[in-house]
């Protein structure tokens, strides 16, 4: 396996050329830190990049809220996909977003009591809940069609794109003060059947729960012996 | 130890000034002292007051933020659904957002609704509130044994649909930024109980309240802490915030005692470093000070001991124009006076202050400086003595004699040769050191002296002629110390005397003879005195009558010093100095016993006593003889005195005249050593006399010298005429005492006889005295 450094010089990778002329695919692409972890709930899109399939309309996405958080934490939805937003959890929430891309505010709701929302905007948008302060999600609008997020293991499979239809790939995580951009023929000529991709940037420890839901656990137990 | 005077000066001051020093250090410390304190208890004081203010204003601000919380629309929104779920998220998640500990949500009616803590008891005193008030508020409680500030705000969607409390935990955080407020160090001890151990929260570094653990009524706990803070350097304000019967909370502020004594320590510091710096100085002053006394006064002390050693000379030097400096100037007046007084004494000690002539000290003086100088120098020793001096005296009186002595002295100073020298060594007599006199010259410098004295002394009108008598004595030749040659000078002016010279000159051996004179005569008087003298007898033979009839009574002295002693030597030394008489009394003390003895023996024996001249011419002596015998019980008859022609022949009118009245006295006189004196016949005639005893000198040869029977002969015949009786003493052969028989002489005596025998000898000599060996004379 090669690995790609990015840096100054920017994108790496060699653009492995599938079969059909007319459809093109990146290599298996690894995202990791400075510290070469892989980093999960990374977004890689393949700007302008059509896909080579025929172009459907952008359907519905959904960013449930389980145990108090956004699932999935980062969703990356084409420009014009209605996103729902139900509740699974037992208390309300009042999810909002002051982005620019899609302001909008869901007030207290449970279930599936709030109507889904449309992001016709391309660009981050950043969801909280006004009652759950440490409630945070991602949806990443764009208008490219080809993108993904890496898993758990900081994986990325793109499907096959039309090829010409994109030069750049654009790479964003939560912890990234920025988006970054890499050309595609730089990624191209790293080749190689998979590629690693070091992000600028190195993921926080992770944190224990903190222990300031102490108060939460507190109002709950009193609630239980109560019951 | 004696302690000098620097020392002691320098103990004085510097103990003075550091007990000034001490005292105000300790005064100044002691305000400081307690300025320190009141100044530590007046900023705790403020320090209290600001911590009641910061806890007021903290609380505010939680109320402030509670009240800000309560009114969020969302909160209410989430309230107001009712719902446990999303309340106790909105509450966690609000309660999160302003940083509560301790969230408890009541009914309108005060029913607790839900709560993070088992507020408890509390909650009555927050229903009190909630049922009278309508607005926000806030207590201090303490839950689950923490201490809490508890903020309650009305939830209002309009109407009250709860109270929410939010509560503070008060940490070590918060005491930290009250202690950086209030500049004290803020401890909290609390209890949710009424007994139980108290604990604490303190802004001091290893609370030391915290073992061991406080415990018992929270009041006296609370002194207990203070004490236990004040031990640990800290001053302590208490204030208790909660006091009810199952929750206790108290403050205590303290700032640390050493921290408020700081500024002062630096003052302390810094007066112990002036002091330190006084005292040093000070001993520098007072050293330089006792300098300033004691040299003067070493140099003083110096002195007065140089003086008192009898150095006069140097004088004390103290450049001073202070007390030292007179009484060094007095110093050096007294040593000039001591000086010229000494000179004076000296100058009286030396000379003679009738005269001005050098006295007997300063000849002697003089004398041995010239002996020692010049030894083999020839020079003479002329002593002179105005002869006539105690009849002029007499005369004229003292003080008339006293200018004729000044006179004396000019007019011998007058003929002074240049390099001799006049001194007056006794009241009549001057000693002259005459330089270089050569026996050649003697004569002419004699005269040349005595000139001075042929003129008549002028007294008023008296005219004195004075006579003068010189000694001479020729040095070394004649003698070569001093004493000799004033002795040997006195001996030569004795010898002028003696032959009536105007000068005569030392004659070499005079002086031993006169010395054992000397020495016979003073240890004579030691003799009669007490005692050595010794009374030999040598018995007489009476040839008529055939038997010892008497004995000579001769004296003989036995001296430790000179040994055996002669009569020959010692009694006519005894006749000079007039001792013979006492000797005569012991003699005739020491007869008479023994012929008492001889009496009661049995012996019919009489004694023969020497008699002196002297003792002849004293007439008390014979006054006191002729008592004696006519009062003791003394055979008058058996007893015979003997006197030699020369004691008659000194002053015959006298001698014969106490003769005579012995004889008269009825005593026996016989004339010893007759035919040795000149006496002549006409004398003899007149002699008071009973006997004659021929001298030895005749009869000691007499059986062959012819002479010397025709002289004993004739003075037999001679004597028998002129009815005396005649004894011969000296017989030392048969042949003599033939002779002697047949010239018809009375009695004989001698060694033929019997020498001289001691009492008790005498005594054993007569009871075996054979009386037939000169019998046979008789025949």
């Amino acid at each position: 396996m090669r690995r790609l450094k990015t840096g100054l010089l920017g994108l790496l990778g060699g653009v492995w050329i599938g079969g059909a002329a007319q459809a093109a695919t990146l290599p298996g692409l690894t995202l990791v830190d400075l510290q070469g972890q892989p980093v999960s709930e990374a977004v890689l899109v393949l700007e302008g990049a059509e896909t080579t399939a025929p172009e459907g309309e952008p359907g519905e996405a959904i960013v449930d809220q389980v145990d108090l958080e956004f699932v999935p934490r980062v969703a990356v939805v084409r420009a014009g996909t209605r996103v729902r937003f139900p509740n699974s959890d037992d208390t309300r929430h009042h999810v909002y977003s002051f982005s620019p891309a899609k302001t909008f505010e869901l007030q207290l709701y449970q279930g599936n009591e709030a109507p889904p929302v449309e992001f016709d905007q391309s660009g981050l948008v950043v969801l909280g809940c006004n009652i759950h302060d440490s409630m945070r999600g991602y949806i990443y609008v764009v208008d490219s069609q080809i993108y993904g997020v890496s898993d758990a293991q900081g994986r990325i499979t793109l499907p096959a794109y039309s090829e010409g239809s994109a030069d750049r790939v654009t790479l964003w995580h939560p912890d990234m003060k920025q988006s970054m951009s890499l050309s595609l023929s730089d990624l191209r000529q790293a080749g190689g059947e998979t590629l690693e991709i070091q992000l600028p940037f190195t993921l926080p420890e992770t944190e224990p729960e903190p222990e300031g839901s102490g108060l939460r656990n507190r109002l709950q137990r009193y609630k239980n012996n109560g019951d | 130890m004696a302690i000098s005077f620097r020392t002691s000066l320098l103990l004085i001051f510097i103990s003075l000034l550091g007990l000034t020093l001490a005292t105000t250090i300790w005064a100044v410390m002691r305000a400081t002292d307690a300025n320190a304190r009141a100044n530590a208890a007046r900023e705790l004081e403020v320090a209290e007051r600001v911590f009641e203010t910061l806890l007021d204003e903290n609380s505010r601000q939680l109320t402030d933020r509670a009240t800000l919380l309560a009114e969020d629309f969302a909160f209410r929104q989430a309230i107001a659904t009712n719902e446990e779920n999303t309340i106790i998220s909105v509450l966690a998640n609000h309660g999160e957002r302003i940083g509560a500990d301790l969230i408890i949500m009541l009914d309108p009616s005060g029913d607790v609704r839900i709560s993070t803590h088992a507020i408890g008891e509390d909650v009555d005193s927050l229903r009190q509130h909630i049922r009278t008030g309508q607005s926000a508020f806030s207590e201090l409680t303490i839950t689950e044994g923490q201490p809490y500030q508890l903020v309650m705000v009305p939830v209002e969607a309009p109407d009250l649909i709860a109270w929410v409390g939010m509560g503070f935990v008060m940490d070590s955080e918060l005491m930290n930024g009250f202690r950086d407020i209030t500049k004290a160090e803020v401890t909290m001890l609390y209890r949710d109980d009424n007994s139980g151990a108290i604990r604490t929260l303190s802004t001091l570094n290893d609370n030391p309240l915290s073992v061991p653990a406080l415990s018992g009524r929270f009041a006296s706990a609370l002194n207990v802490a203070a004490n236990r803070l004040r031990n640990d350097g800290w001053l302590s304000r208490q204030s208790t915030l909660i006091n009810s019967a199952d929750q206790q909370l108290g403050i205590l502020m303290s700032v640390s005692l050493q921290e408020a004594l700081a500024a002062y320590t630096n003052l302390r510091t810094q007066m112990l470093g002036i002091a330190a710096l006084a005292l040093v100085l000070a001993a520098v002053a007072t050293a330089l000070i006792a300098r300033g006394i004691t040299q003067p006064i070493d140099t003083l002390v110096r002195a007065a001991r140089r003086i008192a050693s009898g150095d006069y000379r140097q004088p004390v030097e103290l450049d001073r124009k202070n007390e030292f400096g007179v009484l060094g100037d007095t110093l050096n007046s007294m040593q000039d006076a001591i000086q010229d007084r000494e000179r004076h004494i000296a100058y009286q000690a030396q000379h003679d202050i009738l005269t001005g002539l050098p006295n007997r000290d300063r000849m002697a003086t003089l004398m041995n400086e010239r002996l020692s100088s010049a030894p083999d120098e020839p020079f003479g020793v002329l002593l002179m003595q105005i002869s006539n001096f105690d009849a002029l005296s007499d005369v004229y009186g003292v003080s008339v004699m006293d200018r004729v002595l000044q006179q004396a002295a000019e007019r011998l100073t007058r003929n002074r040769r240049s390099d001799d020298r006049i001194g007056r060594v006794g009241t009549d007599e001057f000693l002259i050191l005459a330089e270089h006199l050569s026996p050649a010259q003697c004569r002419a410098v004699v005269h040349q002296y005595q000139l001075g004295f042929e003129a008549p002394f002028h007294c008023d009108a008296i005219e004195i002629k004075a006579e003068t008598r010189i000694g001479v004595v020729h040095c070394p030749e004649h003698a070569d110390t001093y004493e000799d040659i004033l002795r040997r000078a006195h001996i030569a002016l004795n010898d002028a005397r003696h032959h009536s010279l105007a000068f005569a000159l030392y004659e070499i051996g005079r002086d031993e003879v006169h010395l054992r004179k000397i020495t016979v005569t003073h240890r004579l008087q030691q003799a009669i005195l007490n005692g050595g003298f010794e009374l030999l007898f040598q018995p007489q033979y009476d040839l008529r009558a055939g038997r010892i009839h008497s004995a000579e009574a001769l004296i003989r002295w036995q001296d430790p010093e000179l040994g055996r002693m002669f009569p020959d030597e010692f009694i006519p030394l005894a006749e000079q100095s007039g001792d013979i008489t006492l000797i005569t009394d012991w003699v005739l003390n020491e007869a008479l016993r023994q012929m008492a003895a001889w009496q009661a023996d049995g012996h019919d024996l009489g004694v023969s006593i020497n008699l002196s001249a002297r003792d002849v011419l004293q007439d008390d002596f014979i006054d006191g003889l002729i008592a004696r015998l006519r009062h003791d019980d003394i055979r008058r008859d058996a007893l015979m005195f003997e006197i030699t022609e020369s004691a008659v022949m000194a002053d015959p009118e006298h001698a014969l005249r106490n003769l005579q009245r012995l004889y008269d006295a009825g005593v026996s006189l016989a004339m010893d050593d007759f035919g040795t004196g000149f006496s002549s016949l006409s004398q003899l005639k007149s002699m008071p006399v009973h006997e004659l005893k021929i001298d030895k000198s005749f009869v000691l040869r007499l059986d062959e010298d012819r002479d010397d029977q025709r002289i004993v002969r004739s003075t037999i015949e001679m004597a028998h005429h002129l009815g005396l009786s005649v004894i011969a003493e000296g017989v030392e052969n048969r042949a003599s005492l033939a002779l002697l028989y047949d010239m018809g002489c009375d009695a004989i005596q001698g060694y033929y006889l019997s020498k001289p025998k001691t009492a008790s000898e005498l005594r054993e000599w007569l009871a075996t005295f054979d009386q037939h060996r000169l019998e046979s004379l008789h025949a």
